[in-house]
């Protein structure tokens, strides 16, 4: 019994110490906003258009990605996604790249889309999903722009994360 | 011990009112449990699902999870709990605008996502060896949750109004029907049937029906005070205002309703055509005829014919709670004979007994529920036609006729040649029609047609049939649709749909009646020529300032004598007269000064 309550205790505080380290997140040349404990929005300096959304939460150990299936784990991901978006009023949904690597035993799996928002205008996205320790945590970024001038770059997306990652503890390897 | 451990992080992780809201919580029977059993995480899951959505939802009207009977109301539960319960539930989704996206949406999908979760772990251990390959099913649902929620804020905070603008009128069509049987109502079954979707992503009802009627409330206020950001302020306004005006439907009723239909024939596609376009407004169920009848195919065509030139505005479904009257109790009233007597009120208001015929027997669920009557009019003798319900001829007293009266009332029926039944009355009338169309039109023309229908195939019941009837004359239908019958040169003739220009007030001339209840033709009680009060019809010809009060000069039919008394009446005696606006005085009051030749300076 003691030890379940210590157990309990220890992991009760550890996400309350989480929820203040990631609320404590910032990106240089982006202007923060606290959506929620669990999401944070950065808008850049002088381009409101482009902004990066910060999520953490679970992950399912159970179901992480794996190399020998991943395409086709994409394609239903794709799917489901369409599905989400059109409810929603988004069209022309795209995941025009998707990349699986590893940080550290965990893998990342970073995606690279579009689409289009009900007023016809086309959004970029990137999105990294990293998987760490207890946390999942994902980074959006999503730049309004008319034509593939507004894709992510690579080396964007692997500087935004570099500076998410270095800030948090338990991501640092 | 691992499993307890992982399930509270879980938790933990996943829930974050749960660290907040944990004296709420605690208050509320439905609290998260350490998961021991699959059933239990069911359970757990609906909690956590009913916790989000139902939370402003009072407890003892919330449907424990733990029930596993299909209904959530049992027999005891009245309409007004219901109408509270559902209430409660909308209530709830009422907060405000940032914490819907950044709150619930987020929150929602998590939950989602641990459902599924769950119900893939409950597969994982009843499986043998690594289980079904249950978890590369649920493989990146989380990060899609997260991913699309992202997208959604960014969407809805550029421009809220245009967001639910569009996404409203999209979704209400389609969701109307969920959104009437939320959760709320069976949430054990809805978690049941979103387990049963493991594989693939599920739209809640729920979720929706808070997009909708969040959506609907932040347009509405946007609408209200002001954005530029709408395109068409006016139109939304008044869509807004349309749907708010749109009859309540509960949807057990709703699907009792289609029961009925689909008994007399209807599809399940005609039935939902008809939801959508509002169509089931127009029509009683006590009225509708199976289609194996020419009158129900009629009404077919004349309820699915108005669907196809009903709004959209007219398709929005409600999102309001539901609101259910108690049925009123059937009286009971003895109509075993065909031949009937009744008190009826003669042209004086004076009490006189008619005697009439019972042609039709209106049967809904085997019970007689209204009458098709011929009636001999006590003061004429004409043979009228009446059609009434239970509860109006219950009021009648009705008696059975004696075997004179009855007799007497058969020969009425059957001498009156004037007397034509609807049916003969609208083949006369559609003749009448033809004959004139094809005077009118030389040989050489075609035939006239109705939204492209032959004319002769618009049959009473159709508003356009109306319209045709009647050239010149538009009719305002209840679902506030002006039909206006337009004859083009080539004889094509349609039932045009438009919208009724705005009323403008008229210009009042210094001296000219301007009476205090929007027309100058009013009722009121007053005493007749006889001594007796009644209600009288009257015109308010005049307005005066008498040291500086104004008083109306009012022109009074007494209908004993058929003269006008005229008065000068101040707004508190026309009060105390019980005066009231009344439209039908006006036609009254013009035929009688045709009639009479009066004229206005008469008197």
């Amino acid at each position: 019994m003691k030890k379940i309550i210590y157990i309990v205790s220890v992991f009760f505080f550890s996400a309350t110490a989480h929820s203040i380290e990631f609320e404590k997140m910032a990106l240089a040349g982006y202007d923060k906003e606290i959506l929620s404990e669990k999401q944070i929005r950065f808008v850049k300096k002088g381009n409101a258009k482009k902004v990066v959304h910060l999520q953490v939460g679970p992950y399912e150990p159970k179901a992480l990605w794996k190399e020998e299936t991943l395409k086709k784990d994409v394609e239903e991901m794709f799917q489901t996604r369409k599905d989400m978006y059109k409810i929603f009023g988004f069209s022309d949904i795209d995941f025009y790249d998707y990349k699986l690597a590893k940080l550290g035993a965990l893998p990342r799996l970073d995606i690279f889309g579009s689409y289009k928002k009900i007023n016809d205008k086309k959004v970029y996205f990137s999105e990294s999903n990293i998987y760490f320790k207890n946390n999942f945590l994902q980074i959006k970024i999503i730049n309004e722009f008319p034509d593939e001038k507004g894709k992510i770059a690579e080396k964007e997306v692997n500087d935004v994360v570099t500076a998410i990652k270095a800030q948090d503890l338990e991501m640092k390897e | 011990m691992k499993k307890i451990l992982s399930v509270f992080v879980i938790m933990t992780l996943l829930l974050p009112t749960l660290v907040f809201a944990a004296a709420q919580k605690a208050a509320l029977d439905c609290q998260p449990k350490i998961i021991v059993s699959p059933e239990e995480k069911i359970v757990r899951v609906c909690n956590d699902v009913s916790d989000i959505i139902c939370k402003d939802v009072k407890l003892e009207e919330r449907r424990s999870c733990n029930e596993s009977n299909e209904y959530i109301f049992s027999k005891e539960t009245t309409p007004n709990d219901v109408f509270n319960f559902a209430q409660g539930c909308f209530k709830s989704a009422v907060t405000s605008f940032t914490q819907f996206f950044t709150d619930f949406i987020p929150q929602l999908l998590k939950a989602m996502w641990e459902l599924t979760k769950s119900a893939g772990e409950t597969a994982y251990n009843s499986a043998t060896g690594d289980g079904p390959g249950i978890w590369s099913k649920i493989r990146g649902m989380y990060e899609s949750t997260a991913s699309v929620a992202a997208d959604i804020y960014e969407a809805v905070k550029e421009n809220p109004a245009a967001y639910f603008e569009k996404i409203w009128s999209k979704v209400v069509d389609v969701v109307g029907p969920m959104v009437a049987n939320y959760d709320c109502l069976k949430p054990q079954k809805k978690v049941e049937s979103i387990c049963g979707f493991i594989a693939g992503w599920v739209v809640p009802p729920a979720m929706l029906a808070k997009v909708l009627v969040r959506g609907y409330k932040e347009v509405k206020f946007l609408a209200q005070n002001g954005t530029s950001s709408l395109s068409d302020k006016g139109k939304l306004l008044k869509a807004l205002e349309h749907a708010e005006k749109r009859p309540i439907l509960n949807l057990k009723q709703l699907q009792e309703m289609q029961g009925k239909f689909k008994a007399l024939g209807y599809t399940d596609d005609e039935f939902e055509l008809l939801f959508k376009t509002g169509a089931l407004e127009k029509i009683k169920l006590a009225d509708l005829k199976p289609l194996t009848t020419a009158e129900g195919r009629f009404q077919k065509r004349a309820l699915l014919g108005d669907s196809k030139v009903a709004t959209t505005a007219t398709a929005a479904a409600t999102v309001v709670a539901p609101k259910i009257k108690p049925k009123p109790r059937m009286p009971e009233v003895n109509i075993s004979s065909d031949f009937l007597t009744f008190n009826s009120v003669g042209l004086k208001g004076e009490k006189l007994t008619a005697s009439g015929q019972v042609i039709e027997r209106i049967i809904e669920d085997g019970n007689e529920v209204a009458y098709r009557i011929r009636m001999i009019n006590p003061t004429t003798g004409a043979v009228v036609e009446v059609k009434l319900t239970k509860e109006q001829i219950a009021k009648m007293n009705p008696q059975t006729a004696s075997a004179e009266t009855a007799a007497k009332v058969a020969d009425a029926v059957k001498k009156d040649t004037h007397y034509k039944s609807p049916e003969e009355e609208f083949a006369a009338a559609q003749k009448e029609y033809a004959d004139r169309v094809a005077r009118e039109a030389s040989h050489s023309k075609p035939k006239p047609k109705v939204d492209g229908m032959d004319v002769d195939e618009i049959h009473p019941g159709d508003p356009r049939y109306d319209a045709l009837m009647n050239p010149g004359r538009p009719h305002t239908y209840a679902n506030g649709i002006e039909y206006v019958p337009v004859e083009s040169p080539g004889v094509i003739v349609r039932a045009e749909q438009r919208t009724p220009p705005p009323k403008t007030p008229r210009p009042q001339k210094e001296g000219a009646a301007k009476g205090p209840y929007g027309s100058n033709y009013i009722q009121l009680m007053a005493k007749n020529s006889m001594g007796v009060t009644t209600f009288m019809p009257a015109e308010i010809v005049k307005q005066v300032l008498e040291n500086g009060i104004p008083k109306y000069i009012v022109r009074i039919l007494d209908k004993t004598t058929n003269t006008y008394k005229e008065r000068k009446l101040s707004l508190i005696e026309l009060k105390g007269m019980k005066a009231k606006e009344a439209p039908k005085v006006q036609k009254e009051i013009q035929d009688f000064n045709r009639n009479t030749g009066f004229q206005q300076n008469d008197i």
